[in-house]
């Protein structure tokens, strides 16, 4: 019972943590994905303007 | 995410470590008062050795390494408050998170938005510089039309004429600027108001010097807002038939 407890418990607090890590990854892909699109965008303009 | 959501987040947040706090007070509690019961057994089990009856808590004997009755109910309130609050700065977390990409693609969006405005200027100012200098030239440019595919022979128009459709020529270049200018506007960029009145001087139609040439703005300054940052575009054109502006962004 005990040991079924303490499983509980850690199974409780890993998801907690595991769920903070998978955000940040998250977030860390979309800035990505936003700052790659930005470049690609800046010299498509670049080119259509260049004089 | 409103203050709503950031004052109820913060409850939760606080009524947890409450919990928790409580939790670990009420378990040194029980593990002193369990302290307490043991020496007193042991003080009481000395007495076996003179004949005295043993008073002893059942409680102590029954403890065998595990916290009893109510006192175990302690120490879940301690981890359901710690997962309470880890859990809510867990969302809080991500609500900040998810705010700040918003802000950061807005961020990028109008500072394309920016690029765009300035390049559409400059186009602006080349064409309306070119037609500028034909205006400037007089007489001159009508021999231009004679010498391109030889339309001037054919139609031989006059120099007023000539004139008159390159200032029309103007209007609709002008025209061509502020639908760009819209479409911008769709597309969510926060125009500045100074971007509407553009380089050049107008009123119901462009503003005009003597000779016919449209009239520039000496200088302009627009101020770009975006959610992280604010940038400050100045241009500064000298001339009417000049093609190119000076442009200094900050």
């Amino acid at each position: 019972m005990n040991a079924l407890h303490a499983a509980l418990w850690t199974l409780a607090f890993s998801t907690v943590v595991v769920g903070l890590i998978s955000v940040h990854r998250q977030n860390t892909h979309h800035m990505r994905e936003q700052i790659q699109r930005f470049e690609a965008r800046w010299h498509q303009l670049e080119a259509r303007y260049e004089t | 995410m409103g203050p709503v959501t950031t004052a109820l987040l913060a409850t939760v947040m606080l009524l947890g470590c409450a919990g928790a706090l409580r939790g670990a007070l009420q378990s040194l509690r029980a593990a002193d008062r369990w302290r307490a019961e043991v020496r007193q057994a042991a003080e009481d089990s000395k007495g076996r050795w003179r004949g005295q009856r043993l008073r002893t808590s059942p409680r102590v004997w029954r403890f065998e390494g595990k916290l009893v009755r109510d006192e175990r109910g302690s120490l879940e309130l301690w981890g359901v408050g710690l997962i309470l609050a880890l859990t809510s700065l867990l969302a809080l977390q991500a609500l900040i998170w998810r705010r700040r990409q918003a802000e950061v693609r807005d961020h990028f969006h109008q500072t394309l938005c920016l690029k765009e405005a300035i390049g559409e200027t400059r186009r602006l100012v080349v064409d309306m510089g070119a037609l500028n200098q034909a205006i400037l030239a007089g007489e001159t440019s009508t021999w231009a039309l004679t010498l391109l595919g030889g339309i001037g022979i054919a139609v031989r128009p006059s120099w007023e004429q000539v004139k008159k459709a390159l200032q029309l020529a103007q209007e609709v270049r002008w025209t061509a600027y502020s639908g760009e200018l819209v479409r911008l506007r769709v597309t969510r960029c926060r125009l500045p108001l100074e971007i509407w009145a553009g380089p050049y001087e107008r009123t119901w139609a462009l503003v005009r010097t003597p000779d016919g040439r449209a009239k520039n703005r000496p200088s302009g300054t627009w101020v770009w807002t975006t959610p992280l940052s604010q940038y400050r575009v100045r241009w500064e054109l000298t001339r009417p038939q000049d093609r190119r502006a000076r442009w200094v962004v900050l």
